[in-house]
């Protein structure tokens, strides 16, 4: 029984963890059709941050709102200088967020050096509940994780600037000619996108290395997750994320994270299967 | 066929020749980047040429990579024939996620994805399965290719895997310059008019990926030889990287471009990395970047465009004339679709419209905008599908089939606006259409580059110009050419009832009852049955026999052009005086 | 106020629709654009609003050049048009699609209750599960209630039952009063003789015919055309 509350309590964890990488991925796609396979190096980035933040002696949690900044005005110069000249080619995309992803890799080795680097737990020790110990800091990520998913479904549910959102979602023409700004749109997404990836780095930075290579794991799961959740709608990553964390926690369970992750694979590949198919030729 | 031939000689002496002369050194870096090479030709033939954006070329690589180490640590004395397992393997391997990926036509984005991450997936499964893939560190001390009855000494088999590579390179060079090759830049143009021409393009992407795959297979084999060891980075995202970079740099959509792109970049690496290792990591990164943004067709495209030659030479080709299209013979009837139905969303574009074409006439279909004219002719040629009636095409129920069964049955339809595949030359558009009657991929890499084309496609070229121009390119005719080409198109494979949508859009009034008067005298020469979507009175008055008018989804009135003008439904709907 | 195109060409891909249109719409005129199915009418109002790029020539709106700007610029410049189908998100409420054209929550209802018993009080419905003439007439009352100085109209009675269509045309006749430009593209010959100050004819992607409505031989040359 306990043993059986520990894995939940670990799937919910990996659960607010996906959700909160994959939800910048997917405000990027969602909104602007762009698939950014930086993404991982974004999530680097932000522990980069946590860790320049203890390093400077700093208290960690400055480091999310920090990354959250850092990341946003990268993404925002990402955005002008990149994406906005090809945007309308996906594939193009796909191939200059590719090479980024190197570039980003690359720069953090130049400066961090390849050396895995610690970020201490601001929040040692663990919590009884239950019946079980869990350590502290992995509640504080759910909780934080929670807040973080919510708001930003709230704020794009509710806001005048999730209404333009979804309106640009829905038909992009009509909204401009309802004079809404949708470059400057864009660009905002684009830089919350990769915000929100700075701030799951930061949060996630002293569960494990800080390193260059470190956004490359988070990569496949946040990618099978935009699969499986679809692709145009924020509420389609909550759900994707909640049914590979269910899959890969489940199998991690009875076998191991490779099995786990063949799993979803599987799973994704299984959706491709009973999701409509695109016209032939269609092309955005 | 000539030139790839006597290039690929020529290539393969040169790589003889460098690898003997260049010293040991050398002619290992040249043998390890062939392989490479070969690996990233086996990517430009699936997404340079077929369009599908493969992330995940290096699965059959890095499988067959494997599979043949396993088996020349096991079977020393059975490394040549090890080398033919490793191609299979990759073409199974292709062949197993082209299927499980093709089938519901997921986007360009979506296939990338799922390709990477089955990479990324597999390069975990090969760090943890040590029994077979000998764990993190990967299986080393691989023999050398050993035949003859001895293992070979290094230079020899650089020598044996420079050549081996030139020649594989060479045989996909020559597959692309077959018929298969234009079919499959088809598809990348244009998969929706393949698919009305009769080609099943997700069945022919499979083979395709397959094809590469076995390719891919082989370059894997090779690799791992030269190497002597395999380890799970095999199928890492590095390396994954580089091959997509070496293809785009050097330029997809031609052969010698990713060769080019493959050698230059690992060369310019292995100098420049040892000094120079992290730079030269993130110069290649920026150099990607800026190949996307500044040269996304690649260097020797954009190198020949700039010479003024196009990257890949138009074709012209002897279209001989086959016997007169087939009718559908009088009496019998042409077709059928009764009680149709179709909603998009909540929408009712169609609502329960019969349509029945009984002798083999030239029917012209009108109505207001969003009258539902086009989704109609889509259900005819099985564009789309409809939610309730049944569909009859020449006498065999059609209900529920593909577009391209539709087009193999003798349905051949001209889309709104004209859809010609570009980079082909007219010749090879109307090639690409005749072949569609019977497009098996590999009757189509041997086949001669000929087609018969039945006498009404010829006559339409006749008649507008364009086979005095069967050598030019398709992309750069002038809309009413495309619009010609296209209907030529619609004629040369199995035509038995053509449908035209709006095939006077963009022409001036003059050129609309020149093409009224054309397509009637196809129509009376050949006996084929046409139905026209159309708005211009002009037009119709010229080449209707009759006219049946759809508004809302329903069917509103039929008959003569004097009938239907006079009916006072009709002028309600388009005068808009009596609402 | 005055929008004027100069040899304005445009088309989708490489097919050309429009082959070099000139017109001026002034202050406090309406211009009745006219002519038959696949004239290149709808193709006209997307030009001229941006949503679709122009391939040659020029438009100006009160004299400054918007012929590169991205439609949301020129809607800010005082232009506004409704199109003849998608005007409006389906998914999003009545209120929300008023919110995003930049009303204020407080000015719905007053709004809405302009425009009759079709939309008043309806505020809070998803507009897609409005009827078509109801959406047609919420996309025009939309277009009519901001202040942008020129409107263009694309069939904006399409579907609209006769009293609506009548009380539609008051709201175009005082848009007109109040000096504003109205370009619109009408079928509805009867509605579009009673507004119009100046007819103009589109066939095949050029102007063939046009001048003051209060021309009689005019108007029986357009009633021509318009039928088949």
């Amino acid at each position: 029984m306990d043993a059986l509350t520990l894995e939940l309590l670990n799937g919910v964890s990996l659960f607010a963890i996906l959700a909160i990488v994959a939800l910048g991925l997917g405000i990027v796609f969602g909104l602007m059709g762009v698939i950014n396979l930086a993404h991982g190096e974004f999530v680097m980035l932000g522990a980069y941050v946590a860790y320049v933040v203890h390093t400077v002696g700093l208290n960690h949690w400055l480091s999310v709102p920090l990354a959250a900044v850092v990341l946003f005005v990268l993404g925002v110069v990402i955005e002008v200088g990149l994406i906005r000249r090809i945007h309308r080619q996906p594939e193009l995309t796909i191939l200059a967020t590719f090479g980024l992803s190197v570039c980003l890799r690359q720069i953090a080795e130049l400066v961090f050096s390849k050396d895995f680097q610690s970020v201490p737990n601001p929040v040692p020790g663990a919590t009884r509940a239950f019946g079980v110990l869990f350590p502290t800091y992995r509640y504080l990520l759910i909780a934080i994780a929670a807040v973080i998913v919510a708001a930003t479904l709230l704020a794009f549910t509710r806001s005048r600037f999730g209404l333009v959102v979804r309106a640009i979602v829905a038909d992009r023409d009509l909204a401009e000619s309802a004079g809404i700004r949708t470059g400057m749109t864009n660009l905002c997404a684009f830089g919350v996108g990769a915000a929100t990836a700075g701030i799951a780095g930061a949060l996630v930075a002293p569960l494990g290395a800080v390193e260059p290579q470190a956004g490359l794991a988070y990569l496949p799961g946040a990618f099978l997750v935009v699969i499986v959740g679809g692709y145009n709608r924020l509420w389609g990553v909550a759900v994707g994320a909640l049914a590979v964390a269910a899959v890969q926690t489940g199998v991690i369970h009875f076998y191991d994270a490779v099995w786990a992750q063949i799993a979803s694979l599987a799973l994704a590949v299984l959706v491709l299967q009973f999701r409509r198919p695109t016209p032939a030729g269609a092309v955005a | 066929m000539k030139r790839p031939l006597s290039y690929g000689a020529t290539a393969a002496v040169a790589a003889a020749v460098a690898s003997v002369t260049l010293g040991d050194f050398r002619a290992g870096q040249l043998s390890l980047f062939l392989s490479l090479a070969v690996l990233a030709v086996s990517l430009d033939l699936v997404w340079g040429y077929a369009g599908i954006l493969s992330l995940g070329q290096l699965l059959p690589f890095g499988i067959a990579a494997y599979t043949t180490a396993r088996m020349a640590a096991a079977a020393p004395a059975l490394t040549l024939p090890a080398l033919l397992v490793g191609t299979l393997v990759g073409a199974t391997v292709a062949a197993g996620v082209g299927i499980a990926a093709f089938r519901r036509r997921p986007t360009p984005v979506v296939i990338g994805l799922l390709t990477l991450v089955l990479s990324l997936t597999l390069e975990q499964v090969a760090e943890q399965w040590r029994d077979v893939t000998g764990g993190f560190n990967g299986l080393t001390d691989i023999p050398r290719i050993t035949a003859f009855g001895s293992e070979w000494s290094d230079s020899a088999q650089d020598l044996f895997i420079s050549v081996v590579a030139v020649l594989v390179i060479t045989c996909v060079g020559l597959l692309v310059s077959r018929p298969i090759g234009a079919v499959l830049i088809g598809i990348r143009d244009n998969e929706r008019r393949m698919e009305a021409l009769g080609y099943d393009t997700v069945a022919l992407k499979v083979w395709v990926f397959t094809v590469g795959g076995a390719v891919a297979g082989l370059a894997g084999a090779l690799y791992v030889h030269r190497t002597g060891f395999v380890s799970p980075q095999i199928f890492g995202f590095a390396l994954a990287t580089n091959v997509v970079l070496w293809t785009l740099v050097g330029g997809r959509g031609t052969i010698i471009g990713p060769v080019i792109g493959t050698l230059a970049i690992n060369f310019a690496t292995a100098t420049l990395a040892d000094v120079w290792l992290q730079y030269w990591t993130l110069a290649t990164g920026v150099i990607f970047v800026a190949a996307v943004a500044l040269v996304p067709e690649g260097l020797v495209p954009s190198l020949l465009r700039m010479a003024g030659r196009p990257p890949r030479r138009s074709r012209d080709l002897p279209l001989s004339a086959t016997a007169p299209t087939i009718a559908a013979g009088s009496g019998s009837a042409v077709f059928e679709a009764t009680g149709v139905d179709k909603t998009f969303g909540f929408f009712k574009v169609l609502d329960n419209v019969t349509l029945t074409m009984d002798e083999p006439e030239l029917r012209c279909l009108i109505g207001p905008n969003g009258a539902g004219k086009s989704t109609l002719l889509d259900i005819l040629c099985g564009q789309q599908d409809c939610q309730n009636g049944s569909i009859t095409m020449l006498r065999r129920d059609c209900t529920g089939l593909k577009a391209w069964e539709f087009a193999r049955h003798g349905v051949s339809r001209k889309f709104q606006s004209p859809q010609v595949i570009g980079s082909l030359s007219v010749a090879e558009n109307i090639a690409v259409a005749a072949w569609g009657a019977d497009p098996s991929p590999w009757r189509l890499t041997f086949a001669a580059w000929e087609a018969p084309v039945p006498q009404a496609s010829l006559r339409i070229l006749e008649r507008t110009g364009l086979d005095a121009r069967a050598g030019s390119g398709a992309g750069g005719l002038s809309h009413g050419d495309k619009q010609w080409l296209e209907i030529a198109m619609a004629m040369a494979g199995h035509c038995r009832v053509l449908l035209l949508d709006e095939p006077t859009a963009g022409m001036t009034a003059a050129e609309s009852l020149a093409a009224a008067e054309l397509l009637r005298e196809v129509h009376t020469d050949y006996g084929l049955p046409v139905l026209i979507v159309e708005h211009d009175m002009a037009f119709i008055r010229a080449v209707a026999d009759r006219v049946t008018v759809l508004a809302r989804g329903s069917l509103l009135a039929d008959g003569t052009v004097a009938e239907v003008e006079n009916a006072p439904e009709v002028v309600a709907v388009y005068g808009g005086v009596d609402r | 106020m005055r929008l004027e195109a100069t040899d304005l060409r445009s088309g989708y891909g490489t097919v050309p629709v429009l082959h070099g249109v000139s017109l001026t719409v002034s202050s406090g005129e309406i211009v009745a654009l006219v002519g038959r199915n696949g004239a290149g009418k709808t193709t006209l109002v997307r030009t001229v609003l941006g949503v679709l790029r122009s391939t040659g020539g020029a438009l100006h709106l009160d004299g400054v050049d918007i012929t590169r700007m991205p439609p949301s610029r020129r809607v800010r410049a005082g232009l506004r048009a409704t199109f003849q189908e998608r005007a409006l998100f389906g998914a999003l409420t009545v209120s929300d699609n008023l919110r995003l054209s930049g009303f204020g929550s407080e000015s719905h209802d007053r709004m809405l209750d302009a425009f009759g018993p079709a939309l008043s009080g309806r505020g809070s419905q998803r507009t897609g599960t409005l009827s078509g003439g109801e959406q047609k007439m919420l996309a025009a009352a939309i277009a009519l209630s901001t202040d942008a100085s020129l409107l263009v109209m694309d069939e904006p009675t399409e579907g609209l039952q006769p009293s609506n269509v009548a009380l539609l045309g008051d709201h175009i006749e005082s848009a007109r009063d109040a000096g504003r430009g109205v370009l619109l593209i009408e079928q509805h010959l009867e509605l579009a003789k009673r507004l119009a100050d100046r007819f103009i004819v589109l066939e095949k992607g050029e102007i063939v015919d046009s001048g003051p409505a209060s021309d009689p031989d005019l108007a029986a040359r357009v009633a021509r055309r318009l039928l088949i």
